[in-house]
């Protein structure tokens, strides 16, 4: 039950979405698809003085999905519903796709978003690691029109915190193309019953030359740290490698060290954490590493 | 005064209301809508419902709360907390013959709820289905600062059963015998019913061994076996796990509201539409379709012209709602004597109508015909036009009118002490033979079950379909309280559980297919034959999964002690028991 009133605004633009949040400052919150922020108002946990709901702003302003030479392009109040069916969305990022499956049910998936689920920056949410491994970008507008790019990795700071400022407001989400072959990517999730939290997720990214040597690997993990912990050795350690079992459970010793400090709750220990990070670190990469290899199949 | 209450007992809250607020019983009406979510938790008052009442009282203004999830979390009740110490002399052939066994219930705070009485049932039914000369068992139970008990469908005897088979598993381990010949060696037997527990407790009626071998013919256990050493061979961990339940039902706690009778009113219009009223009351489980039909069958009329009246303490007669099982075993027992009442005037006055004795007419479809003289008919219509219509001619051998309210009350309860000083407190204990086969994720500790199997025996069965449901319910609940559902605390004793996200219940992604199917063997004590279904499930759930999971995980030589098997607590098993095999 909210037991606290607040103001409610229903801007018709972004800059008077802006404007407002200026005017208010730090009592004021965006409300896209409420998933997150409902909930917490309802446990008592977040007491806006005032809500901006971003649902009567022009649909195809901030809810889209576009092409152009070297990104796709999603609006920041694109459901998860439309990132999980997106045509454009599955042939060239499939791994947001995949995510976005993964998210809860169907009610909060059609209307949760996914500008709402990054601003919210749950560590356990399930964007978080497949967008800093894929590299995404994030466009913010001011109250002032001008906009600002903050890459994926800078973008989670810390536990429910991003880089975006009080006055900011996200309006996209670029991820940068990628050839549709020898480039595979999967994310790999952990939680107890369907519709769960994540334990812990792991993202991961490659690509193999013609000869199958690797070119890039990549793994990202949410859930496991109060930021997305992007596991760089692996970065350096395998390129021009060839991506054997003996390198997986390489990768997964170098998991296993990166995660630092893991989170601990009434779900899981910090050792299951880390222990379920190098799991499905491995478990990713094998995935990934599979649909790579699939010649001629669009597996990105 | 009106309280719409979403109660399982409304006749008893009325009761409690009007002693609370000393005001006269007959000036309080409380209504039931429908109901769900209740499993037991909703049979007793809340603090909550009389202060309602009161500020309604003294505001003279209606005045309506509805509860949070985190607050039925909170302050809703509890259930389970439990420690066994157990000890079990057996003979090599398998045979138990003594047990002894110490319980420690953590209830929580002390409160109205009526969950304290888990633990004492939970004692009441050791030693279950077996029979065992001697037995000792202890239970305290321990007050503390978390939330109370309160009533959860199982009431107690999910943690005797468990108590059982955890014992008739590890005999069987012990003696390197099967678990399904260390049960069939220490059942009662068919021939043995009623049979007086050591405890006191009556057993009606059972074919323990029979129900046990149709669940093996059916999951086809032999190929099963074959099946798991084949992906045992793969490097999988999978496990078969058997065990058996007995939710004993229709409680009749001494002095008390929860006890074994219960009111059903049967009132036919002239125009034929049947009315029935009664004093059990629906969770949601369809217990009133099931009460139309024993209504439409003891009167040979068409379902469709009886409605069910219930949960409303102005129309219905005072009844003690529903838990227990009760609705098949007193709801309907009552509702069969109410409709034979009827069924007597109503042949009484047709006999003299069609000039034959009531002995030799036939109802069926609404008509009441000659029997062997199909053409000689009139219609239930007409015969009960005639009773309201024709008190000084054909209907004046008869009382006038056509209501019956009748009472029924389980015959085989004892609240006088034998010698012993033992009561009998439960009149009907329908059974079930569960199966699961399991993997176990050896890196996460996750268990997916690849199968579910059983067999039950609730006497006779009343309405296929409804039964099937409420197997198919109790063993996802069973389930859900084995791998997942886990109220925590932290140190402070603040409860961290308050929302489904952080206390998970099993989703349809999780269950397997469960296969059920069912062995009747009637209850001498109903006039059906009917026992209970109510709590079959969630009773032999944990034990079962239990046993497959240490299947599963039996050549790491893993031993469980403790629920819920959620996937870090299960991973950690598996760690500790690795530890132990490359440092023995």
């Amino acid at each position: 039950m909210m037991n606290k009133p607040f103001d409610y605004f229903a801007p018709k633009s972004i800059s008077e979405a802006v404007s407002l949040l200026k005017k208010h400052g730090s009592g004021a919150k965006l409300i896209a698809g409420g998933q997150s922020l409902v909930p917490l108002m309802n446990l008592g946990l977040a007491a806006p003085r005032q809500i901006i709901d971003l649902t009567h702003i022009k649909k195809d302003s901030l809810s889209y999905v576009k092409l152009d030479k070297d990104s796709l392009m999603i609006g920041s109040m694109t459901t998860h519903s439309a990132v999980e069916n997106s045509p454009q969305i599955r042939r060239h990022c499939r791994i947001l796709s995949e995510t976005a499956m993964t998210i809860a049910d169907v009610q909060v998936r059609n209307r949760g978003t996914i500008g709402g689920s990054v601003c919210h920056a749950d560590p356990a949410g399930d964007y978080l690691a497949p967008l800093v491994a894929v590299d995404a970008e994030f466009r913010a507008i001011n109250p002032k029109r001008k906009v600002r790019t903050i890459s994926a990795d800078k973008f989670f700071v810390d536990i429910f915190t991003t880089a975006l400022k009080r006055d900011e407001l996200l309006t996209e989400i670029r991820v940068p193309k990628r050839p549709s072959t020898r480039n595979g990517s999967a994310y790999v999730k952990h939680k107890y019953v369907e519709g769960g939290f994540a334990i812990v997720g792991a993202a991961a990214v490659v690509s193999v030359n013609k000869d199958g040597i690797c070119d890039r690997a990549k793994v990202v993990l949410s859930g496991v740290s109060t930021r997305p912990v992007r596991v760089d050795m692996i970065e350096k350690e395998f390129r021009g490698e060839n991506l054997d079992e003996r390198a997986i459970e390489e990768a997964g010793r170098i998991v296993r060290e990166a995660v630092h400090d893991p989170l601990s709750d009434i779900h899981a220990s910090a050792d299951y954490r880390r222990e379920m990070a190098v799991v499905f670190a491995k478990r990713a990469l094998r995935l990934a590493l599979a649909r790579s290899r699939k010649t001629g199949a669009q597996h990105n | 005064m009106t309280l719409y209450a979403t109660t399982q007992q409304p006749h008893p809250l009325r009761t409690t209301l009007a002693a609370a607020l000393s005001m006269p019983e007959n000036s309080i009406r409380v209504i039931q809508p429908d109901v769900g979510g209740a499993f037991g938790v909703k049979t007793p008052p809340f603090q909550e419902e009389i202060l309602l009442a009161l500020l309604s009282v003294v505001t003279k203004r209606p005045v309506k709360w509805v509860e949070e999830r985190r607050e039925n979390f909170l302050a809703g009740g509890h259930a389970r907390e439990m420690v066994h110490h157990f000890e079990v002399a057996f003979k090599k052939d398998g045979r138990v013959i003594g047990l002894k066994e110490k319980m420690i219930a953590d209830t929580g705070a002390p409160s109205p709820l009526i969950g304290w009485g888990m633990a004492f049932v939970g004692a009441l039914h050791i030693p279950g289905v077996y029979k065992i000369e001697s037995v000792d068992v202890e239970s305290s139970m321990v007050v503390t600062n978390k939330a109370p008990w309160n009533a959860y469908r199982g009431y107690g005897k999910e943690n005797s059963n468990l108590l059982m088979e955890r014992c008739m598993d590890m005999v069987a381990r012990k003696l390197g015998m099967s678990p399904i010949d260390v049960r069939l060696k220490n059942f009662v037997q068919p021939h043995e019913f009623p049979f007086k527990q050591i405890s006191g407790q009556v057993l009606d009626s059972g074919d323990y061994p029979t129900v046990l071998n149709r669940l093996l013919q059916m999951s086809q256990y032999d190929k099963l076996r074959e099946e798991r050493a084949r992906l045992r061979k793969q490097g999988k961990y999978v496990g078969i796990g058997v065990a058996f339940e007995v939710a004993p039902g229709g409680a009749c706690l001494p002095d008390s509201y929860i006890t074994g009778y219960d009111g059903t009113t049967v009132r036919v219009a002239p125009t034929r539409q049947v009315t029935v009223l009664t004093g059990i009351t629906s969770p949601g489980t369809g217990n009133e379709t099931m009460i139309a039909q024993v209504v439409a069958d003891e009167l040979g009329i068409e379902i469709g012209d009886v409605s069910v009246v219930q949960g409303d303490t102005d129309k219905c007669p005072y009844g003690l709602g529903n838990f227990s099982d009760r609705s098949t075993i007193v709801g309907a027992s009552s509702a069969m004597l109410a409709a034979r009442d009827i069924r007597e005037k109503v042949l009484k006055v047709a006999g003299s109508m069609l000039e034959a004795s009531p002995d030799d007419l036939d109802v069926e479809e609404s008509k009441i015909s000659v029997k062997g003289v199909p053409s000689k008919f009139l219609k239930f219509s007409d015969v009960a036009q005639a009773i309201y219509r024709r008190p000084y001619d054909c209907a004046i051998d008869i009382e006038p009118g056509l209501e019956a309210t009748r009472y029924f009350r389980t015959p085989n309860a004892t609240h006088i002490p034998d010698e012993q000083g033992r009561i009998s407190t439960y009149p009907s204990y329908p059974n079930m033979a569960h199966l699961a086969f399991v993997e176990v994720d050896i890196e996460t500790g996750e268990v997916k079950i690849l199968k579910y199997a059983a067999v039950h025996d609730c006497g006779y069965i009343m309405n296929p379909m409804m039964v099937e449901g409420q197997l198919h319910g109790g063993i996802v609940q069973g389930i859900g309280g084995a791998l997942y559902e886990h109220l925590v605390y932290d140190d402070a004793g603040q409860l961290l559980t308050t929302t489904f996200m952080d206390y998970p219940i099993p989703t349809s992604m999780e269950v397997p297919k469960i296969e059920a199917a069912n062995h009747e063997t009637r209850s001498p004590f109903t006039p059906y034959g009917t026992k209970g279904v109510g709590e079959s499930g969630p009773v032999g759930a944990p034990a079962v999964l239990i046993s497959a999971v240490e299947d599963a995980l039996s050549t790491l030589g893993v031993k469980i002690t403790e629920l819920p098997l959620k996937p870090n607590r299960v991973w950690e098993l598996i760690k500790e028991a690795k530890k132990v095999k490359v440092s023995p």
